[in-house]
């Protein structure tokens, strides 16, 4: 079921080629189910890249319409979609671009409500979303149900990236931003996004995805990397569990 | 005692600088407080006004020692010892 098709081997090629991938890693790709949090920005460009390169299953999760203000990032998009659900629109683009990938749309706000729909069944998490309260929900589904969370967010010219795994003694979300209020914080509107600041952060998120669907060591687990495209400079910052976590203190391993 | 202060962002950009070791000498629990108000004599009232509000930390402010959030520890009262990495750092929270 999950073997490749001539199609497939042709279409995937330039992948399968590369050692970290191969037809072994192109067959996970075919067999897993990942859900993309929030379709804006880095959602866009993780939607279109996992869909692309084979990605089986992708769940979308975003309850917005388009608007013309998204239409500079949110690269999914054009004028025609204006006023349409975005995981509508996203669902029939990804489609037309590899129709070997399913696209399920859930056009919901992530809460706690809904949040053991949302992460069912998949293998993983991708972060596209725009504020710390829903993370914090998606992350503490996350650490109980044991699903690798890569986290995105882009702020300005500023971006950082950091992944999740619950089932390997990683620090998750709730240990580096405890706390964290969004009324307190910018937000893209009041403090502006550059596009290629979402593009760098979008893809490194999609090549640990890519490393953890494939079996390989994601290269961001316990280490929080920032990017500024002021300065180019990308550092990394080492990060622990904390013991007193309230999300994944009580958790072992 | 010495301890390395590596600043992300916007606190990169108001001191010009991506990190600093800072040379503490060798005071007995030295605390991060001891710390930030060594640089806020170094870089100015501006960086204070960045770092905190009414002697606590700014929400939009994220300090970890040694990749372990203050939050968790205590506070600005987190004791330092040396060899520590302190990171400064925003919480960006766009998608």
């Amino acid at each position: 079921m999950n073997f490749l098709t001539d199609e497939e081997n042709e279409r995937y090629q330039r992948q399968i080629v590369l050692k970290s991938i191969g037809k072994e890693g192109q067959e996970l790709l075919k067999k897993s189910r990942v859900a993309i949090v929030g379709l804006g920005g880095l959602g866009s460009i993780s939607a279109m890249y996992l869909a692309s390169m084979g990605v089986g299953f992708i769940r979308l999760i975003d309850k917005d319409v388009v608007e013309v203000s998204n239409l500079q990032r949110q690269i999914l998009y054009t004028v025609h979609d204006l006023a349409s659900p975005k995981v509508e629109v996203a669902k029939s683009r990804l489609e037309a671009m590899n129709p070997y990938c399913k696209v399920e749309p859930l056009s919901v706000f992530v809460s706690p409500k809904n949040i053991k729909e949302i992460v069912e069944g998949v293998d993983l998490v991708i972060d596209g979303l725009d504020s710390f309260s829903s993370r914090f929900v998606v992350n503490k589904a996350c650490v109980q149900k044991n699903i690798p969370y890569v986290f995105g967010g882009v702020l300005g010219t500023l971006g950082n990236t950091s992944t999740f795994i619950p089932y390997d003694d990683s620090p998750c979300l709730e240990c580096i931003f405890s706390k964290v209020r969004d009324e307190e914080l910018e937000t893209t509107e009041t403090a502006g996004v550059h596009p290629s600041i979402i593009g760098i952060i979008s893809c490194i998120q999609i090549s640990e995805a890519v490393r953890i669907i494939t079996g390989k060591k994601p290269l961001l687990k316990g280490k929080l990397l920032f990017g500024d495209l002021e300065n180019l400079d990308f550092q990394s910052i080492e990060i622990v569990k904390n013991p007193s976590c309230p999300t994944c203190s009580k958790k072992r391993p | 005692m010495s301890i390395n202060v590596k600043f992300f962002a916007i606190f990169r950009d108001l001191l010009g600088l991506k990190e600093l070791q800072l040379e503490a000498g060798s005071k007995e629990n030295l605390k991060l407080i001891d710390l930030l108000e060594s640089l806020f004599q170094r870089f100015g009232e501006d960086f204070r006004s960045k770092i905190l509000e009414n002697g606590n930390i700014r929400p939009k402010v994220n300090i970890m020692i040694n990749g372990r959030n203050i939050k968790f520890l205590d506070g600005v009262n987190s004791t330092l010892k040396d060899g520590d990495i302190v990171a400064i750092f925003p919480p960006v929270a766009g998608g």
